[in-house]
């Protein structure tokens, strides 16, 4: 079988476990089969339905998660590991909101919690659409136009230059109605262009026809904010913050990179500003991030990993810890990987995207998609923070929009620049500028002006972070979530994981209070505690006293013990042994008696355990004294169990001291041991001590074969083993008598060998030791201490059994009386 | 290695099955030589399942796993076993004697003792789990059985030793023992077989 | 005063399985840690004995001693045991993770083997002789009862065998209407094959009643076995 080395304590399990038997810490990556199961989305694919609703109740959890990793990365920076967990918290923060925007696509029903979302931040909603709105134009319609504008860092798309888009786009929603009716109808023309109007109002509805939501989109933010204290924390924060930026709100909703530059930069500002707790928990830790960075220096507008650098480190440390699992070491670019190098150098050129999507994703992971640098765009934007993407909007959008252009360039229309829009969507790439461009060599520019107008794909299929998030890990599998059970728990980026898929535990329970109604949402958080309080395990209050089913045990013990310890130190011999035997027991004493010659070879085969020893050897001891008295055979002992040597010596020493014997010790194998003595002894079993033969001392002389043994005496515990040495002996032993002295357990199984001749002699336990103890002048004596006992144990056994029985069917019936009258 | 393992379990598995059919002298000799190489390679196995057992124990104690100290007295006692065994290896001798007499038989004799508690209060509480007939035709076999082996003062009970034993033991026992047994060497065929054949690979093949 | 070491040996040997008992049998109290210090112990203990007398008689004596002596001595036969002494180290190497399935190869020799031997044992050893006695059971001249009474007993152990191997049998045919249904005759078989299987297996439990009350028996005999040892100090004194 396979093995995993758990990635916590480092110790091999079987593949097929999902948590470390050892540290329980999780094996396998709980996106492993999602991202499996789900194909990376390439741009212009059919939007599918995709049911995200489930991941709307871990929002809070890991805002709040990430919100305290944040504060753990700013205390510890120069551990990876933390600088890391933010990135899969703000990946997963991406997902969930697009999730929850599917949601709402899909099944037309806005929730309210959502509608309060939407309430609070119709502004940032719109202004996502009319980020997008820009981008389309700059890519597409006014891609001419504009190469110039998105060429160089400095100039700003023509979207991104007015500051006032975002409001501009919140107060008109039929701008994005128009524009999607423009835009989208390229690829969805009738659908899109329908839809279009409403969605306009809705926001949401740019992917969906959230009908739900225009009714509340016709509210203002004024009404929204009523609801303020039934929506979540996070959402309240969302909407002051939105309100405040103007957009940033919109992040969750998948499209935070297409901002206008100013109010990017404001936004960092702003998470110093405004109190920690009217902000969403994630852009609360994000902002003390970004108090982190500030602290060193004031770059943090301009990039975000540098200003940690200025405090603490080398700029590639600071660059690690708002990209995390990107972490470009810009202070030497041989260091850098080779895709983040060409990020750097992007930053410096306007079209630095040419080289960021040549040599980047693909030098990283090859695949053999279609478009393979959307799938690696998808994954490394998943690595990036989501304050990352918000500070460097404006190089991020200008990158980005050249980046597009340039790969367009680069690599034709069509496809790749699908391809290519996917991989811009999110800002890393200007993120890592930021931080990578101090050190960055400049690039030649030469590729933008090859720009050339993109022929648009259904970029909003192929915006869809959930889907494409899930298809980058796939492909990736460098995502990382915060562990849930385990040691582990609580920490993040220790096993891969898409963000947002893993921590549902309590998904259905968190929809239903998002999606009720007001009343309800007032008692969210009461519920929310009442289900938190379900997952602690709570301390077992132990019973008092024992169960009644103990104490029936322990009486049946006591009355066991006072009864057979009574008659044992007694010493009595009130029970009578009887002669009349079974036909088993009388052929074996025949066997014995009659057939046996005197010095004749005898084979004992010690075939029990331990637990038995008690028994198999009152049971035997009769019948072998009985022959060694008569007969002084040569006795052979062997042992087909590996514990049964000592025993066999413990039988003679018990029984016979003083007999002399050869032990020839143990035979492995089982069937095939017993098979091989059976057919060649001495072969099968030299039994050699001391350099000699066991085989040539006088107690075994002329014996080669197992024929040659007069008679086999087998003492067995075991039907089934017993049945080996049956069936192998069986028309092998010619002449050799074969008796079976068995337990009481084995004897009912082994009657049937004995109808059929294939066993000469069967004595069973103590009820056939007993008459041949008796016949041998009670010797040795040891079924006859012991029958007294063994009688009167027996009776208040029975008595046990038939009282507790009647009493049993009684109670029952009497149960069931009471049922029946009660029905 | 895979192909290997099943040419292996197959080639000599039947060459050792063909050896039941066809006593050829050389035959008989070649498969007396591939059966004691079993008997050697079994008691090897026995001994990976020792440093197996050993092994577990001793991460256990490594890792200080909670009750690491049963694990503990576990490889002390089987060292213990070992080092005995070692400097007085005669089974006969005091020192294998006193492990076999003081803890191996007490211990697993005691066990047993055990299962006569649980087996009684089993069947006490048979009739309270379930009433039909089985039941009945079970738990009154099991009584007249120990009935009819309980010895008294004056003898056996003359009914139920005399005639209700012998027949539970004898036609009616016998018949239902019989086809077990024909089930049980019926199913150890089929096993067999497949093994033989390849189909089933238990040696680590899945 | 001097104790014979044998004396010595039963007293010493019987005071410790005293206690080995009494710890164990406390268990039906409910488990606790003596039980738990006893019961490692003797695992220990037990796997010990089994390693030691595995490798005192059979691995040295019938493996390595006489390959180290046909090295030495340039016997030839010793040859034949280098094959098993590879085996040998191949099966050990089960115990080390990354090179177990090497000892893939002597497990299936092993497995083989076995099997080969449980399918000629089975047949030659149980199916054919069984089915012989039960038909052999209806040849009234060499019956030892009345011949009615033994074609009766004959009678009854068929239909038991009958039963019991109907019992386990679950084939059935599909109806037209899409029931399955087993055969009439089958279903009878089966009905008295499981009052069969009852009596049988009611007739093993209590086998298994009587060989745990006899071990118990010995347990609570120990206790006297006990005494009777510091009886036979006390008389050297």
């Amino acid at each position: 079988m396979a093995e995993i080395k758990c990635p916590m304590c480092g110790k091999p399990n079987p593949d097929d476990l999902d948590a470390c038997q050892f540290c329980e810490a999780r094996l396998k990556p709980v996106t492993d089969e999602l991202s499996r199961s789900q194909p990376p989305i390439h741009v212009g694919d059919e939007p599918t339905k995709k049911d995200t609703a489930e991941l709307e109740p871990v929002l809070p959890k890991w805002l709040r998660e990430v919100r305290q990793q944040a504060r753990e990365s700013v205390e510890e920076q120069d551990e990876e590991q933390e600088q890391q967990e933010p990135v899969g918290a703000g990946d997963q923060h991406e997902d969930l909101l697009a999730g929850l925007q599917s949601d709402i696509e899909e099944d037309e029903i806005v929730p309210d919690w959502l509608s309060n979302l939407h309430g609070g931040e119709p502004s940032e909603i719109q202004d996502a659409i009319e980020i997008s709105e820009d981008r389309l134009r700059a890519i597409s319609g006014d891609a001419e136009s504009s190469n110039s504008d998105m060429g160089t860092g400095d100039r700003l798309p023509g979207w991104a230059s007015h500051p006032d888009a975002a409001q501009e786009t919140r107060e008109g929603g039929e701008t994005l109605g128009d524009w999607l009716a423009r835009e989208v109808g390229k690829e969805k023309a009738q659908e899109a262009g329908e839809k279009a109007p409403e969605e306009s109002r809705a926001g949401f509805g740019l992917r969906g026809d959230a009908e739900t939501d225009l009714s509340f989109q016709g509210e203002s933010v004024d009404e929204s904010a009523q609801f303020e204290g039934e929506i979540p924390s996070w959402l309240r924060v969302d909407e002051n913050d939105a309100t405040s930026e103007g957009g940033i709100g919109t992040k969750p909703l998948e499209e935070p990179a297409y901002r206008e530059a100013p109010e990017d930069v404001q936004v960092g500002e702003s998470a110093q500003d405004e109190p920690v707790d009217a902000m969403p928990d994630w852009l609360s830790s994000l902002g003390e991030e970004t108090d982190g960075h500030q602290a060193g220096g004031d770059e943090t507008v301009a990039g975000n990993g540098q200003a940690v650098k200025d405090d603490q480190g080398p700029p590639g440390a600071e660059s690690e810890l708002s990209f995390g699992a990107s972490r470009p070491e810009s202070s030497d670019e041989d260091e850098i990987p080779a895709w983040l190098a060409q990020m750097g150098e992007e930053e410096h050129q306007d079209e630095a995207v040419h080289s960021a999507s040549e040599a980047g994703p693909e030098e990283r992971i090859p695949r053999p998609a279609v478009q393979p640098e959307a799938d690696e765009g998808w994954q490394d934007l998943s690595e990036v923070k989501p304050f990352a993407l918000e500070q460097d909007v404006v190089p991020n959008e200008a990158a980005d929009g050249s980046a597009l252009l340039g790969e367009e360039d680069g690599a034709g229309p069509g496809e790749d620049v699908d391809a290519l829009f996917s991989i811009e969507m999110p800002d890393w790439l200007s993120a890592v500028e930021q931080s990578a461009g101090p050190q960055a060599s400049p690039e030649p520019e030469a590729d933008s002006e090859v720009i050339r107008p993109a022929e648009l794909p259904s970029w909003v299929q192929a915006m869809r972070p959930v889907e494409a998030f899930v298809s980058g890990e796939g492909a990736g599998g460098e995502r990382s979530d915060t562990e849930q059970k385990g040691p582990l728990a609580g920490l993040s980026g220790v096993l891969p994981l898409v963000p947002g898929v893993g921590p549902s535990s309590k998904p259905k329970t968190y929809s239903i209070k998002l999606q009720a109604s007001e009343d309800q949402l007032a008692s969210a958080e009461q519920l929310e505690q009442l289900l938190e309080a379900e997952s602690y395990p709570r301390p077992a209050i132990p019973r008092p006293g024992l169960p009644a089913q103990r104490w029936l045990r322990m009486t049946i013990f006591a009355l066991l013990l006072i009864v057979v310890g009574f008659f044992l130190f007694a010493g009595t011999s009130v029970m009578y042994i009887p002669l009349s035997v079974t036909a088993g027991t009388a052929q074996a004493l025949n066997i014995v008696r009659e057939e046996l010659l005197p010095d004749a070879a005898v084979l004992m085969v010690f075939d029990y355990q331990a637990a038995f020893a008690p028994e198999l050897e009152a049971s035997a001891a009769p019948l072998v004294d009985h022959m060694m008295l008569l007969k002084h055979p040569r006795l052979t002992l062997l042992a087909s169990k590996p514990s049964a040597t000592g025993l066999s010596e413990r039988f003679m020493h018990n029984t016979q001291p003083g007999q002399s014997y050869v032990n020839l010790g143990y035979l492995p194998g089982d069937a095939a041991g017993a098979l091989a003595f059976v057919e060649n002894p001495r072969s099968a079993k030299p039994a050699i001590v001391d350099g000699q033969s066991q085989w040539e001392t006088p107690a075994l002389q002329g014996v080669t074969l197992v024929s040659d043994f007069a008679a086999i005496f087998l003492l067995t515990d075991e039907a089934d083993t017993a049945r080996i040495w049956i069936e192998q002996l069986h028309n092998r032993r010619g002449a050799t008598r074969l008796v079976l002295i068995s337990s009481s357990q084995a004897g009912p199984l082994l009657v049937p060998y004995m109808e059929s001749g294939q066993i000469d002699g069967l004595v069973v336990g103590l009820e056939g030791g007993a008459p041949i103890e008796k016949v041998n002048s009670n010797r040795p004596g040891t079924v006859r201490r012991y029958w007294d006992a063994y009688g009167f144990g027996l009776i208040i056994t029975i008595t046990m059994i038939v009282a507790g029985s009647f009493w049993n069917l009684f109670s029952g019936w009497q149960a069931n009386r009471k049922k029946t009258g009660e029905k | 290695m895979r192909v290997l393992s099943i040419v292996t379990a197959m080639v000599f598995g039947l060459f050792v099955l063909f050896g039941y059919f066809f006593p050829i002298e050389n035959l008989q000799a070649l498969r007396a030589l591939l059966l004691h190489w079993a008997i050697i390679l079994a008691a090897v196995a026995m001994f990976v399942g020792g440093i197996n057992l050993l092994s577990v124990h001793l991460v256990k104690i490594r890792a200080q796993q909670k009750n690491s100290v049963y694990s503990g007295l576990l490889v002390f006692s089987l060292v213990t076993a070992l080092l005995v065994g070692f400097i007085w290896p005669d089974p006969s001798g005091q020192a294998l004697r006193f492990l076999m007499d003081a803890v191996i038989v007490p211990a697993e004799s005691s066990l047993l003792a055990l299962l006569a508690v649980t087996l009684i209060y089993a069947s006490v509480r048979m009739l309270r789990r379930r009433v039909d007939l089985m039941t009945f035709v079970f738990l009154g076999t099991v009584l007249f059985t120990l009935l009819a082996a309980m010895p008294t003062p004056f003898g056996k009970l003359p009914f139920l030793s005399d005639l209700l034993g012998p027949f539970l033991m004898g036609p009616f026992a016998s018949g239902g023992m019989r086809g077990i047994l024909l089930g049980v060497a019926l199913g150890a065929l089929t096993t067999g077989v497949r093994v033989l054949l390849g189909v089933d690979r238990p040696y680590g093949e899945k | 005063m001097s104790i014979p070491t044998e004396v010595l040996y039963s007293a010493l040997s019987t005071l410790v399985s005293f206690l080995v008992t009494i710890v164990i049998l406390s268990y039906v109290i409910g488990d606790n840690p003596f039980f738990q210090v006893v019961l490692h112990i003797f695992i220990g203990v037990s796997v010990g004995y089994v390693l030691v007398v595995a490798w005192n008689q059979v691995i040295w004596p019938e493996l390595l001693h006489p390959v180290v002596a046909g090295i030495a001595l340039q016997d030839l036969r010793a040859v034949w045991l280098l094959l098993p002494l590879v085996g040998s180290l191949l099966l050990l190497m089960r115990a080390v993770p990354r090179v177990a399935i090497l000892g893939q190869l002597p497990m299936a020799y092993l497995v083989g083997v076995g099997s080969a031997v449980i399918v000629g044992g089975a047949v030659l050893g149980t199916l054919l002789p069984q089915i012989d006695a039960t038909i052999g059971a209806f040849d009234l001249r060499s019956a030892r009862l009345h011949p009615f009474l033994t074609l009766f007993s004959s009678v009854l152990i068929l239909v038991g065998v009958l039963g019991t191997l109907a019992y386990f049998h679950f084939g059935a045919r599909q109806l037209e209407d899409g029931t399955i249904r087993r055969n009439a005759l089958v279903g009878a078989l089966t009905w008295i094959g499981r009052v069969y299987i009852a009596v049988s297996l009611g007739v093993i439990f209590a086998g298994l009643v009587l060989t745990a009350l006899t071990a118990f028996i010995s347990r609570v005999a120990s206790f006297r076995e006990l005494f009777d040892a510091l009886d036979a100090i006390g008389k050297h004194f």
